[in-house]
């Protein structure tokens, strides 16, 4: 692929984001960061069985793409959140060795951090404990259900590959439950990779079948989400569904590459 | 038949294979390559699927890669069959005791040669720890796999299993199981979503390499069909292999039987004729038995079997007369009838394709593809044609729709489920096993005569004689031991 083309996730997750404004501008950001951990991902060595390398930065970069990818989705889904942290890291007060509190959290923004209990829709609950994750119930129900109905019932029979032939046979209301579990199972083998917690050889954990199938899934989960995003009724700049498809195919065409 | 000659044509199923077999007949795709790798990799998995599927095989392909079976790998993976008559009819702590028994057996046998110990008691805990003290000396990670440990029959919850898999899963140890399509019930401290991956094992004609797989089976196992390749200018054997296998759903164990009947009677070229004759043979002889095979071993679902048979007349009837090869259903439909849909996945008459699609008449329900092989019996003429043939290799058609509203399927109503003690199988002479269409390979009149002069009346009975008790049984020999073995096998599991 050409340098100066945008990489088919990034594009998917971006969508038809305004170059001009800031969120464009956060979005081609991201969008580039991604396309260099895919990028750096690809050249890693995957012919041996073992191999350090591999071991050591395969993690990093699984995790990476569900971070950036994920953060690309809530950059569609919620302007709000990426454009304050935007600012706040603009700021002259902002320090890159201080914890940041305004920071972009797995558990929180990406997957809520506890679970809502029984009736998501009891009028007595404040704003304030309605969680906006980009996983959690609210986004379920609000995005990604009817989203996720409509994607099916529009992309033709027999298109979108193994992931989408996959994805037909998981019902609307369980996927979000679904996918969620799947991205917090791949974020939090990646961190332990990189955290360097096991007792056994770091090798012998990450081998190379292992940090394929987690790149795989990384880049899975987060293109399943991205093509589901494009088909949301209510949901800003996105891509034609024949652009999508055409999008999610590639990617799934890559990864079978990578896969050898 | 000669013995030789059987074991020429038995159909083993992957886990009755020795390795060396196993490497000669099993081909896997690049969807298949897929799933093996989850199946190396960390992490919880359970492989759904229908019988013949190719489960085993997938969980044995993987197995190879792993150590000891290949010194090079870099987990640990210890492949356990759960075919063990007592394990279906216990439960807590019992069953805890024979799964925990049959587990460090196997993990022993697996490292005896390496050589290396394994010492734990038969209780979940104590194996937990022996696991993690073995990942941690040999600095490798672990992957459990077990076999048929979810059986639909089985009276007692699979809540004991699914607890043993939780229990077991760490950040070092990964357990994989097989389940069925009629699996269902995790118990309640498992939940499907967060403890596990539920991956389908399923073959599709859209896939890439769908034909080739096919043909590279065809190839392995039956190179005299090449003698037959088709000699009409638009069929070749690629695409005769990948219709062929379009029309069991993708299903290896029907394939192998139908390519199995067709080496036994072609003597011309491979083509509308002789695939008509063998699908609507493969149909009278294959998949109507298997429902009548399957039902004994159901347990308290053996009810089911009969509307089973009444929707799969209606599924068929109606979309063979309007020439469709796709079953819409309502979403309620399903939700009334959900097991006998269940058994019919199962027994590969159908096979789901998307769980929640739109109907043009309302509503929301399930797309089913139906076997071409079974749906031939319901078209009219009955015939194979070029036309035809074609039509059911693009699979974008439009499916029939099965409405809550309509009267089609109104009419199946769902009995009383009986609570029995065991599965009717077991209880059942032991000429339920003769040779006929639901048992191909099944006992000879001799066989039947030797076992019940030795006592063995019941399936129950063959079931738990020991293989040297039998051995020892005039005109028994290895050979037929193992087909005993295979036809009881065939009988109980699932």
């Amino acid at each position: 692929m050409p340098s100066s083309e945008l990489h088919p996730l990034a594009r998917l997750l971006g969508g038809e984001c305004p170059k001009d404004s800031d969120l464009g501008k956060i979005v081609a950001h991201l969008g580039k960061t991604l396309a260099g951990l895919i990028g750096e991902a690809r050249i890693l060595d995957f012919s041996r069985c073992e191999a350090p390398q591999v071991s050591i930065l395969g993690p990093y970069f699984a995790r990476g793409i569900l971070e950036v990818g994920f953060s690309m989705l809530l950059a569609r889904l919620d302007p709000f959140r990426v454009l304050v942290l935007r600012q706040v890291q603009q700021s002259p007060d902002y320090e890159v060795e201080r914890r940041n509190s305004c920071a972009l959290q797995w558990k929180g923004d990406f997957l809520p951090d506890e679970k809502v209990d029984e009736n998501l829709w009891r009028p007595s609950r404040k704003p304030k404990d309605i969680t906006r994750a980009l996983l959690g119930d609210y986004h379920d129900h609000v995005f990604w259900r009817p989203s996720f109905v409509n994607m099916r019932d529009n992309i033709p029979e027999g298109c979108g590959g193994q992931w989408l032939s996959d994805l037909r046979l998981v019902s609307p209301d369980s996927f979000t439950r679904q996918i969620r579990s799947r991205a917090e199972r791949a974020y939090t083998a990646s961190s332990k990779g990189i955290h360097h917690e096991f007792v056994i050889p770091l090798a012998a954990y990450y081998d190379t079948q292992q940090i394929l199938e987690l790149l795989t899934e990384a880049i899975a989960v987060t293109s399943t989400l991205a093509l589901v995003l494009n088909s949301g009724g209510h949901i800003p700049f996105c891509l034609a569904s024949s652009e999508a498809l055409t999008c999610f195919e590639s990617i799934q065409e890559e990864v079978q590459e990578i896969n050898g | 038949m000669a013995e030789e000659q059987y074991e020429q044509n038995l159909i083993l199923a992957a886990e009755d294979c020795d390795q060396e077999t196993f490497d000669k007949i099993h081909k896997f795709s690049r969807s298949d390559d897929r799933i093996i790798s989850k199946l190396i990799a960390h992490g919880p998995v359970l492989l759904q699927g229908g019988r013949g599927s190719g489960k085993s095989a997938l969980l044995i392909e993987a197995f190879s890669k792993l150590f000891p079976q290949n010194p090079e790998g870099s987990a640990i993976g210890i492949y356990l069959s759960l075919r063990h008559l007592p394990l279906l009819r216990s439960s807590g702590k019992d069953y805890e005791t024979i799964f925990c028994g049959l587990l460090i057996e196997r993990i022993r046998a697996l490292l005896r040669e390496v050589p290396l110990e394994f010492n734990a008691e038969p209780v979940v805990g104590s194996i937990q720890s022996a696991i993690a003290q073995l990942s941690s000396d040999v600095g490798k990670r672990i992957v459990l796999m077990f076999d048929d440990a979810a059986h639909i029959g089985r009276e007692t919850s699979l809540a004991e299993f699914f607890d043993i898999f939780r229990t077991l899963s760490s950040s070092t140890v990964s357990c994989k199981a097989t389940i069925y399509p009629g699996v269902t019930q995790f118990g309640t401290r498992f939940d499907v979503y967060n403890d596990a991956t539920v991956v389908d094992v399923t073959r599709r004609e859209d896939q890439k390499g769908f034909d080739r797989q096919f043909l590279e089976v065809i190839e392995a196992r039956f190179p005299k069909l090449k003698e037959f390749a088709p000699t009409a200018s638009d069929l070749n054997l690629e695409k005769v292999a990948g219709f062929l296998g379009q029309s069991v759903l993708g299903n290896m164990r029907a394939f192998v039987f139908l390519c199995n009947a067709i080496q036994e009677s072609a003597e011309q070229s491979l083509g509308f004729n002789l695939l008509t004759q063998s699908l609507l043979d493969l149909t009278s002889n294959y998949y109507w038995p298997l429902l009548e095979e399957v039902s004994p071993k159901l347990g308290k679902y053996t009810p089911m079997v009969e509307p089973a048979r009444q929707i799969a007349n209606t599924l068929f009837q109606e979309c063979g007369t309007s020439g469709k090869r796709f079953a819409l259903v309502h979403r309620d439909v399903i939700a009334r009838l959900s097991k006998p849909f269940e058994i019919l996945e199962y027994v590969g008459f159908t096979a789901r394709r998307d769980v929640s699609r739109g109907l043009k008449s309302g509503g929301r329900g399930t797309r089913y593809a139906l076997s071409p092989c079974i749906l031939l019996e319901f078209i009219q003429g009955k015939r194979l044609t070029s036309d035809l043939f074609d039509r059911w290799r693009n699979d974008r058609e439009e499916p029939f729709e099965f409405h809550v509203k309509g009267d089609k399927l109104a009419g199946v109503l769902l009995p009383e489920m009986v609570h029995t003690g065991e599965l009717a199988i077991l209880q059942e002479p032991i000429e339920k096993l003769g040779k006929s269409n639901a048992y191909p390979y099944g006992l000879t009149q001799n066989m039947m005569e030797t076992l019940k002069s030795a006592e063995i009346n019941t399936v129950r009975d063959l079931a738990e004689t020991p293989d040297d008790k039998l051995d020892a049984l005039p005109y028994i020999g290895p050979a037929k031991v193992k087909r005993i073995r295979n036809v009881v096998g065939q009988a109980v599991w699932m």
